[in-house]
């Protein structure tokens, strides 16, 4: 019976197979006449936008810049800092993400070797990728190692207490890499080298498949990454091996803790209760803690030109980490072997779910900063380089002095040393369930400032509040918001009356001059993935923000109204169950969005509103949180039952913010008070040192941009001067016409009020140490830019007949009709001078075919030469190749029968002169079908 | 309409409304599937199934729906082996249109909504899941809000008579009635089109708990995935019994060419992981094939692993 069985399936299998060889004849036929399209025969895009130009030019002369966190950051976990997870590593909080998890933990090695139970050494690689508004990302390898020393010395009613002594050095390598200069990088290296960087091919082929979060940038290259702690430029020679903008940072650390963990004071029931819902574990470590850091940064900031920065830290402080989570393993024994008695089992992906994840440190900081700038073609620049990157900085100083006393030609700039005693409060917190994580960044900071710069001594008083709330999801990656407000006063030291003869007891008295203090207020945005409704969301946000009608920027519909229309024909028969199964139609994708504000108020705006009377700074606070003014605005209001009950809503909605919740709308109310209050104590105090930390109190808010908005109703909004600089990428399968409206905001800039001031000699010092921080490398060099690209459909010229043996009859993807027209595209490069061939980056996906995936067709750096007839003028160059055929450099199997089917495609291009500095990415997207170019609906 | 069920029309313009007043839908399918275990030829077996649905539209907002199902399973080796399954899915009145209207009760005889459900896999594969995972008291009702732009809400109660064993008399009796209610919240990822994350929960009177979690994606071709977790736990005479678990993920193909592509993967715990390839293609109108392997190991400590093959033919209307 069974036998007979067998037959059936066989013969079977072999009927249905040819069925599906005629049903393929067939399928090819109708095929033609699919899709009633309207025809285009050419797919233009432009990107051009006169408004761009004045974009770079703008930020170099003004001192309201944006300035990303510095190097010392970039690894920055309080918890880490206070070496809390020492003691507590059940739960790794380095695999944040599952992408993390899956792929990117294999860049990530930690290694400890066990001397007994208290003393290890610990090995550390480490790889992290920013990205910069520019589409460039930024690598950050980094190697760390050293012992630890951990022990518990006692352990009372259930709460171990915790002594470590840990020290440590680290090396870091810092660079740029984009998606065309891994490509040339590629095409150049031997093939061994090439199968190394790119995982013998597996992570290409990940990149095809996976959602547009996972970036191959990661994993590419792993042995940069390992041999980062021997590229320390201490030679000239070796300096000269740093790639232009690139970064090389090398520390010495070490730090002392003592750590109770809080989390036995947890009542059993709650521990049972925790362990029943999945094993959910809790701890509360707590440290006081000390910490130092000396640190050298050397950056290569042109062809001879070297930074070299150095950077002492000094921490002292107390930090608390409480969470509640678990790391599950999914797929846990999915594949196993078993050889000679031996079993292997796969562990699985492990998957961190951490519900409640919060880092808080208070610390006292004194930081010391030194930055000189050395030109190597000079012996004398060389010598004092080699002496400073090993932290002697003697001899550049008097390479420096001779120079500015003696005329000299030394090649040694000594930019400025600034000396900071800092009270800072830093938070973290966010929930982190493997596929979406939220964080907020709260840094809040006040600092005594002395600075050293080459026309002498002189010292700041700043107060600042950072705060950095970024999202990640696992199918499209992140987006981040950041906004900074920073008071700086102008002061000078005087010794007080009392003192006698102590030049270590003074303090500080407001330097004379028009503007001793200015508020400065900037908010940045950047998101990878943004559709319609973010976008209306966002122009909201700007224009709350700024005050500013942001007239003139296009406005889209939220949705494409015959995939609307098509829905509900869809939606309108189906089933109750079966509803669930299909989605709304989303908002249209635009593409990416970045967006750049700066307030800045003068003393004398500050003086107005803190002078503002308090029945209007009530009415001002109310209008920003959206409140009703009436409400608010008199004090016979403020002392009614309605008014007081609102402690209530603020009171019950704190705890939410455990989890990263927060209503502006709901806290409005102790907002309000609390900063009024500080408003008012700014109004009565005079010294700067009280108005230093009256300025902390205003600035200590977890809504920030409310806060600005409600000073800035109390200003005069003609005499304080505002800014918005927009950056836009179309990107995705909108219409042609969509994406050319948003590109054209693209560098747009809308400006309120006076000019900004120019940069005074602190904004000087900043600037120059920004320059060692993320987004500043390469940023400022003039790229190339693609400002038109034109799509045709070309039939291969007559004349060339050497491709008649591609002709393959034989082979579906091979095979093409001389007849049947090629798409052939024509683009346009700006600041691009040349006469010899450009590199092309080109990287073509399916297009719309697989959504949650992506399936990348080809990708490629090709060089094409100059259209001399077109490219009269010296600042651009126009270029030309066949996208598809026998005559495309890009042609292979895949491609080609993607083409053949007509399927939808989308191209993404950037250009460069020599392979290291490359263009913005275009993107577009087209089909051809039947020798006829369609735009992608 | 027969088959197809859509309108030419959009609902909401000038024509798309004269176009709609009273109507109806049916669809149907029959079929019969083969399939053979390679480590156990003895199990061979064959299933005839079908499923019939109707949809009649009153209005466009009053609309009543009826699925019923039947699949009879025979074991080609040992002859009198035989199940047979047949139900009524659901028998349901909608009172609101989910292409238009945002606020919507469904009632009648019905599952209460609780995560995604949906499975495309050979009915022999489908007859092995288990249907604790979404299975509720049969009579009751829900209410959906659905803001017709990116989220919906569905949250329903559902009672019926259940069968117990009188501990006296040792006969079935129906008195008890069972009283469930589930929350189902659904929300689309703009990001990626098509992409919808569904969240449940699930509670019975008897101490039965469940929650889900899901995610759906369709492109725009029509090619379909559905990624879904469940979880079931029953507290049973105050106690805490071992809890029931599914990860599941399939994905449907859209019909390009005349055929498509099934696949899915489900991991019970403590039952088994288990994966299915199936390939259907139209061999004439309305009559298709489908080929399909499948591969089971057992995870409940007897280590069973198979590999089927199944091959069969279904009509549909």
């Amino acid at each position: 019976m069974s036998q007979s069985l067998y037959h059936f399936h066989i013969i079977y299998f072999a009927f249905v197979f040819i069925f599906s060889k005629i049903g393929r004849i067939d399928t090819a036929l109708a095929s033609s006449s699919e899709k009633s399209l309207a025809a285009e025969s050419v797919v233009r895009i432009d990107f051009s936008n006169p408004e761009e130009e004045g974009l770079a030019k703008e930020k170099d002369g003004e001192g309201e810049g944006f300035y990303a966190p510095p190097i010392e950051f970039l690894f920055r976990n309080p918890a880490i800092q206070a070496n809390l997870s020492a003691g507590v590593d059940a739960i790794n909080s380095s695999v944040d993400t599952l992408m993390d998890s899956i792929f990117y933990s294999i860049m990530n090695n930690d290694t400890n070797f066990h001397y007994n139970d208290f003393i290890w050494y610990n090995l550390n690689f480490r790889r992290r990728l920013f990205s910069t508004p520019s589409g460039y990302y930024v690598v950050v390898d980094r190697f760390q190692t050293g012992p630890v020393y951990n022990r518990v010395i006692w352990d009372y009613q259930n709460i171990p207490l915790t002594f470590g002594v840990n020290s440590a050095v680290e090396a870091m390598q810092i660079y740029i890499r984009t998606d065309g200069m891994r490509i040339a990088q590629d095409q150049e290296l031997s093939t061994p080298r090439r199968l190394l960087n790119n995982w013998l091919g597996l992570v290409p082929a990940l990149a095809g498949i996976l959602p547009p979060s996972f970036n191959q940038n990661q994993l590419y290259d792993p042995l940069t990454e390992i041999e980062t702690p021997f590229v320390i430029p201490l030679s000239v020679d070796k300096f000269y091996s740093m790639p232009i903008g690139s970064i090389r940072s090398y520390a010495l650390n070490g730090g002392i803790r003592l750590s109770p963990d809080l989390g036995g004071l947890v009542d059993p029931v709650t521990l049972d209760l925790l362990a029943r819902i999945g094993g959910i574990q809790e701890r509360i470590p707590y440290a006081i803690f000390k910490r130092g850091e000396h640190r050298i940064n050397v950056l290569r900031h042109g062809d001879h030109t070297a930074w070299v920065g150095v950077s002492d830290l000094n921490r002292m402080g107390q930090a608390i980490q409480p969470f509640i989570g678990q790391r599950y393993f999914i797929l846990h024994g999915a594949l196993a072997a078993e050889a000679w008695n031996h079993m292997w089992m796969w562990s699985g992906v492990p998957l961190n779910v951490l519900p409640l994840n919060i880092d808080l440190e208070q610390s006292l900081v004194k930081t010391f900063d030194q930055v000189y700038e050395y030109d190597l073609r000079n012996p004398a620049a060389q010598a004092a380089y080699e002496a400073a990157v090993t932290g002697d900085f003697l001899p550049s100083r008097q390479r420096f002095l001779d120079a500015k006393e003696k005329g000299l030609d030394t090649g040694v700039i000594f930019h400025f040393s600034r000396t900071q005693d800092r009270y800072e409060t830093v938070g973290t917190n966010g929930p982190n369930v493997a596929v979406f994580k939220t964080q907020r960044e709260r840094v809040l900071n006040s600092s005594e400032i002395e600075i050293t710069d080459s026309d002498g001594k002189f010292h700041m008083l700043e107060s600042a509040l950072n705060v950095n709330d970024k999202k990640w999801n696992i199918l499209v990656g992140d987006d981040e918001t950041r906004s900074q407000q920073v008071v700086t006063m102008k002061v000078r030291r005087v010794i007080n009356k009392d003192a006698k003869n102590q030049t270590d007891d003074f303090t500080y008295a407001f330097e004379p001059g028009p503007d001793p203090y200015r508020l400065t207020m900037t908010l940045s945005i950047q998101d990878k993935y943004v559709d319609t409704d973010n976008y209306n969301d966002y122009l909201e946000v700007l224009r709350y923000v700024t005050a500013l009608p942001l007239a003139g920027l296009p406005h889209f519909s939220r949705l494409d109204a015959g995939r609307e229309a098509a829905w509900r024909r869809r939606s309108y028969f189906v089933a109750p169950a079966n509803q669930i199964n299909i989605g709304h139609v989303p908002p249209t994708y635009l593409g990416r969005f970045g967006a750049e504000i700066a307030i800045s108020l003068p003393a004398s705006q500050i003086d107005r509103i803190t002078s503002a009377s308090d029945d209007a700074k009530w009415e001002s606070f109310a209008s920003a949180f959206e409140i009703n003014a009436s409400e608010w605005s008199s004090a016979a209001a403020r002392r009614t039952f309605k008014f007081q009950s609102q402690w209530y809503k603020a009171f019950f909605a704190y705890p939410l913010r455990l989890i990263n919740l927060r209503f502006a709308e709901l806290d409005a109310v102790v907002e309000a008070t609390n900063a009024i209050a500080a408003l008012n104590h700014l109004r009565a105090v005079k010294e700067p040192l009280a108005k230093l930390e009256q300025f902390r109190s205003l600035f200590d808010t977890d809504h920030p941009l409310q806060i600005g908005r409600a000073i800035l109703n109390l200003a005069e909004l003609t005499k304080v001067p505002r800014k918005v600089t927009l950056s836009a990428q179309p990107q995705g399968n909108a219409s042609a016409a969509i994406k050319a409206t948003y590109g054209m905001i693209n560098g747009k800039t809308y400006r309120g009020g006076p000019a900004f001031p120019g940069l005074d000699r602190y904004a000087k010092a900043r600037a120059a140490l920004a320059k060692f921080y993320l987004n500043q490398p390469r940023e400022s060099v003039d790229r190339p830019r693609i400002q038109k690209i034109q799509v045709t459909s070309r039939k291969i010229p007559d004349s060339l007949r050497t491709i008649d043996h591609l002709s393959d009859a034989g082979s579906p993807t091979k095979s093409f009709d001389r007849k049947s027209k090629q798409a052939f595209i024509t683009f346009r490069v700006d600041r691009l001078s040349i006469d010899s061939p450009i590199k092309v980056f080109v990287r073509i996906d399916e297009a719309g075919k697989l959504q949650l995936g992506k399936l990348t067709l080809v990708e490629k750096v090709i060089e094409v030469s100059p259209i001399e007839s077109l490219s009269i003028n010296r600042d651009f160059n126009s270029f030309e190749f066949y996208l598809t055929g026998p005559l495309s450099p890009l042609s292979n199997d895949k491609f080609d029968e993607a083409v053949n089917d007509g399927d939808d495609l989308s191209v993404t291009m950037a250009v460069s002169k020599d392979g290291a500095i490359w263009s913005d990415e275009r993107t577009f997207s087209f089909a051809l079908k039947g020798g006829r170019l369609y735009p992608v609906q | 309409m027969l088959g197809s069920c859509e309108p030419t029309e959009d609902p909401l313009s000038a024509k798309g409304q004269q176009e709609l007043g009273a109507a109806a839908c049916l669809r149907g399918a029959v079929g019969a599937e083969s399939t053979a275990f390679v480590e156990a030829p003895g199990d061979a077996n064959w299933i005839s199934y079908g499923s019939a649905y109707g949809g009649a539209f009153v209005r466009s907002w009053l609309s009543m729906h009826v699925l019923g199902r039947w699949r009879d399973i025979r074991s080609l080796s040992r002859k009198l082996e035989y199940s047979r399954s047949h139900f009524t899915d659901f028998a349901v009145l909608q009172i609101g249109n989910p292409a238009i209207d945002r606020y919507r009760v469904t009632a009648g005889r019905m599952r209460l909504p609780f995560g995604i459900d949906t499975s495309q896999a050979p009915q022999f594969y489908q007859d092995k899941e288990n249907r604790g995972f979404w299975r509720s008291p049969t009579d009751g009702g829900y209410l959906t809000f659905d803001d017709l732009r990116r989220l919906r809400f569905d949250a329903g109660l559902a009672v019926s008579k259940i069968s117990r064993l009188d501990p006296k008399s040792r006969q079935p009796h129906t008195d008890a009635a069972e009283k469930a209610i589930s929350v189902r919240a659904a929300l689309d990822v703009s990001a990626l089109e098509g992409t919808r994350i569904v969240a449940s929960v699930y509670g019975a009177e008897m101490g039965e708990r469940r929650y889900g979690l899901g995610l759906i994606n369709t492109n725009q071709k029509g090619d379909y995935t559905a990624f879904e977790f469940a979880r079931r736990q029953i507290f049973s005479s105050g106690r805490l019994r071992p809890f029931e678990q599914l990860l599941r993920l399939a994905y449907t193909s859209a019909w390009q060419r005349n055929a498509r592509w099934v696949m899915q993967f489900d991991d019970e715990r403590l039952r088994f992981r288990r994966i299915v390839f199936d390939y259907e293609r139209v061999i004439l109108p309305h009559l298709n094939s489908k080929l399909a392997i499948s591969y089971l190991r057992a995870t409940d400590g007897s280590r069973v692993s198979r590999w089927a093959f199944t091959c069969g033919v279904e009509t549909t209307l």
